[in-house]
């Protein structure tokens, strides 16, 4: 099998790309696998995203696709590397989930959070910590407690429920 | 800081990458949303105590000249020059915080400080963008974090970046293999200007490369991290080529003698003795303070020079102002 990259050299390396469900594989020959790690030694970003993203979406529809708040197709980011607006995230977001996997390693954001955001978080690691403890007490046969967690738990939701949707 | 630390590293710099939610990124805005990007900075900027003012600097409004001038202070970025149309800058009165509007994203938050301060920077940086966020929501998700333009800046938006002056372990020709075990730790080395330059003066910006899955404490400890076993590298190395006597002061000297008394010094060679000079000044070899020897690298880079040769008739080439400036500082120094 020929790389599906250069189309010169025999394929030896596969490189497996999990987004969602969807399971992708590329077969690559060395000479550009190690192209592309150079440039990221080299801390060339850019270099690195566009043979990446080209490996990545070599199907013609990808190239046409577009955000329909801000027109981009996605074959204008693969030649320049920048979404035109937040929206793009949104409608790109099958073919950027793998390219930020393999770029940052991590998928789910673990910073600061805005204001607004912030007691989202706060509501939801409230919600984490009292499952947390509702499960140690059915692991301590402690019914009781975790029926009085769980009661705990269901007013809070319903209370923030209430909030974010008045009546 | 510790002294110590101060003798390698220059600064400590954070900056956040930030975008309002409304509108669409800079390489598709328009000029009045670009507009806005600017009017917005500049009104949650906006603030009656002195000593927490900004000043705005169009730079459709400014010469080339004051517009590399910024950069070489770096208070902006190089690629800010190349949206000089509707690119904007707010900087604070001691210019330890600037506010870059319209470069690759809507803002760029910076805090630079002197030395190894990166927490302290990450702290104004903060404080700066809680005002900015106050007039308009940035563009956030919940799983991808802030969003920004290009994705390799998504989730925190933020580069935590020390200047570090790595003389001897670019003499040994260490930084080849330093740079490729750097990569591997999700972080990257780059010359004095930021992505793509050279390593002038042996300085090295050690910054990090991964902003999605880390929280700002975590990156800021890798680079922190990685600054402190650098720093240990170069002070052993400082401290062999004082045992060995590798002609450290001879060299250093030269340098010296050459920045009090030369005439003309174009600016390659200005960053070579200057790298000397340094190191002399940070060993105890040479009688001048450190802080003069960092000041030089703002001051005597090409911009400033040729801004000063502009002022006094004089001076006939940028190089010879250079010398001029140099040897003011140098002989109002020495001690």
């Amino acid at each position: 099998m020929l790389c599906e990259e250069c189309q010169k050299n025999p394929a030896t390396v596969m490189i497996t790309v999990l987004s969602g469900n969807e399971t992708t594989i590329r077969h690559l020959c060395q000479e550009c696998v190690e192209k592309m790690e150079v440039s990221i030694a080299k801390g060339d970003v850019s270099t690195f995203l566009s043979s990446l993203l080209n490996i990545l979406s070599r199907e013609p529809k990808q190239a046409a696709l577009h955000c329909d708040a801000c027109g981009l197709t996605y074959a204008e980011f693969q030649s320049s590397g920048k979404l035109g607006c937040a929206h793009c995230y949104d409608v790109f977001s099958d073919q950027l989930k793998p390219l930020l996997l393999r770029v940052h390693g991590r998928s789910q954001h673990a910073g600061r959070v805005p204001g607004a955001h912030r007691e989202e978080r706060a509501f939801a690691q409230c919600i984490q910590d009292l499952k947390t403890r509702m499960d140690q007490a059915v692991c301590a046969e402690n019914f009781e407690q975790a029926a009085a967690l769980r009661d705990e738990i269901r007013s809070l939701i319903d209370k923030q429920n209430a909030e974010v949707k008045p009546q | 800081m510790s002294e110590h630390d101060s003798k390698i590293v220059v600064s400590s710099r954070v900056r956040l990458a930030r975008n309002y939610h409304d509108l669409p990124f800079c390489n598709l805005n328009n000029p009045d949303n670009a507009q806005l990007c600017v009017d917005r900075a500049k009104q949650a900027l906006d603030t009656p105590q002195a000593e927490d003012q900004y000043h705005l600097y169009n730079l459709r409004d400014m010469t080339k000249m004051d517009q590399l001038s910024l950069m070489e202070q770096h208070l902006i970025s190089r690629d800010l020059l190349q949206h000089s149309d509707v690119g904007a800058a707010l900087v604070r009165q001691d210019e330890q915080v600037s506010v870059m509007v319209n470069e690759e994203d809507h803002l760029r938050i910076q805090a630079m400080i002197n030395g190894m301060a990166l927490r302290e920077a990450a702290t104004m940086a903060f404080s700066t963008e809680d005002r900015l966020a106050s007039v308009c929501d940035f563009s956030f998700d919940s799983q991808l974090g802030y969003l920004t333009a290009c994705p390799t800046n998504t989730g925190t938006g933020m580069r935590a970046s020390m200047m570090l002056h790595l003389p001897m372990l670019t003499r040994f020709k260490q930084m080849g293999n330093v740079t490729q075990t750097v990569a591997k730790l999700g972080l990257t080395i780059r010359g004095i200007y930021g992505e793509g330059s050279e390593a002038l003066g042996d300085l090295y910006q050690v910054s990090n490369q991964v902003t999605l899955g880390r929280t700002e404490e975590e990156i800021i400890e890798a680079v922190s991290a990685v600054g402190r076993q650098l720093i240990d590298m170069e002070n052993s190395l400082r401290q062999r080529g004082e045992k060995e006597n590798l002609d450290l002061a001879d060299g250093v000297w030269r340098s010296y003698g050459l920045m009090r008394f030369a005439k003309q010094m174009e600016s390659g060679e200005f960053m070579e003795h200057w790298s000397n000079v340094r190191l002399g000044a940070a060993m105890g070899i040479l009688p001048v303070p450190l802080g003069t020897v960092d000041e030089l690298l703002t001051v005597a880079q090409d911009a400033h020079a040729k801004k000063f040769k502009h002022s006094d008739a004089s001076l006939t080439s940028t190089d010879q102002a250079r010398c001029v400036i140099i040897q003011a500082k140098l002989n109002a120094k020495e001690e």
